[in-house]
């Protein structure tokens, strides 16, 4: 009786261990990951316009690509554009087939976009410029600034 | 801007700085730091990365935003604003260079907490000759942890949308979260949608449009916010 209840005994431990064992062996582990919301945008340095004359329009798109995991807005502004001894011909932006002259106080182009996914998305920001009789005729340049900001 | 007439061709080409035509891709995270009963001295990081073949000059610099009433963000730069913030905040860095595939974490380090909340934003500008980008990294920062105190300053139904006006009469931003109930037209509920209003910030107030299906003859609105139900 003694023999059968120490047999019981190691067997019992035997299973038990075995279990412990294989508890271990098949042990899962949780990780945890925080994403950060991320803005990524490429863009080309420099968009030429077409030899125009006064009153002629040239239309370029200025390609932009933007990342984004998170709802986001791109803001255009033109840098030194149509201040004191700047040129006074014009200089639109393109939305959804309206254009609005692109002002040093920034522009919203693509407000409330919503994230991009891994592939991001890829825009032709549309410019038009329209020569002035006041512009002598010469080259030009000048500076755009594009903020991409997350949205609230 | 960089003008020499030629008096040769009666024409203009308008062109952005030439510097070549090399493709610049920076990427910039986290992009919103929301935090509240911030206190001097804390420290916000944030990682700057250049996924160029050549080498990037990062500019730094902080200035203040708000937002309009359509929730648009809004930058604050003039002298009193940019002054403003950077007496609150200290960057460790004015620029610095990238490496090829190289990044690198910029540290904010809150250097005066006597507000409720402070809206600030470090913009990160890659330096380039022509087509400018800049990243627009938003701090929504507030001394406080009190209640939110959002509320439907006023709703209208109309024809295919809805259209509220949220306000944040309290200390720090937030969200109002609301459930939408639409009832038809033998006024039997016929379903209900969870809306948000996006981030109000303390103080201001921004509009919502949520568009209606056209069986849609009445609608209640909920706020999920307790003691705010409307």
């Amino acid at each position: 009786m003694v023999r059968h209840k120490v047999l019981a005994a190691v067997l019992l431990a035997t299973v038990m261990l075995g279990i412990a064992l294989g508890v271990e062996a098949s042990g899962t582990v949780t990780f945890f990951v925080k994403i950060e919301p991320g803005l990524k945008i490429s863009s080309p340095d420099t968009l030429t316009f077409a030899p125009v004359a006064p009153g002629q329009t040239d239309v370029q798109d200025l390609n932009i690509t933007v990342w984004s995991n998170v709802r986001w807005q791109l803001l255009v502004e033109a840098i030194g554009y149509g201040g004191e001894g700047g040129l006074r011909s014009t200089l639109e932006i393109g939305d959804l087939g309206n254009w609005h002259e692109l002002s040093a106080e920034g522009d919203a182009v693509y407000v409330g976009q919503p994230p991009t996914g891994s592939e991001g998305i890829t825009m032709g920001v549309p410019f038009r410029f329209t020569p002035s009789f006041a512009d002598e005729p010469d080259d030009y340049s000048f500076q755009v600034k594009l903020t991409v900001v997350p949205a609230l | 801007m960089i003008g020499r007439p030629t008096g040769v061709v009666f024409a203009v080409s308008v062109f952005f700085l030439a510097c070549g035509c090399v493709e610049a891709a920076v990427s910039v995270s986290p992009v919103i730091i929301e935090a509240v009963e911030v206190k001097r001295g804390q420290i916000f990081e944030i990682l700057c990365q250049n996924g160029n073949q050549h080498e990037v000059t990062i500019e730094l610099s902080l200035a203040l935003f708000d937002q309009d009433e359509t929730g648009r963000v809004l930058f604050l730069e003039d002298a009193a604003e940019v002054e403003r913030a950077g007496s609150a905040l200290a960057v460790d860095t004015g620029e610095f260079c990238l490496e090829p595939g190289g990044e690198r974490t910029v540290r904010l380090e809150l250097v005066e907490d006597d507000f409720d909340h402070l809206y600030a934003v470090l913009f990160v500008t890659p330096r380039r000759g022509g087509v400018q980008t800049r990243f627009a990294v938003l701090l929504l920062l507030s001394t406080v942890d009190s209640q939110l105190e959002m509320s439907v300053l006023s709703w209208e139904k109309q024809a295919d949308a809805l259209a509220l006006t949220v306000e944040n009469r309290g200390l720090r931003h937030g969200l109002w979260e609301g459930e939408l109930l639409l009832y038809d037209e033998l006024d039997q509920l016929a379903e209900q949608r969870r809306i948000s209003s996006g981030v109000v910030l303390a103080g201001r107030s921004r509009g919502v449009e949520v568009p209606l299906p056209p069986w849609v003859y009445r609608v209640e609105i909920l706020s999920v916010q307790p003691g705010q139900a409307r």
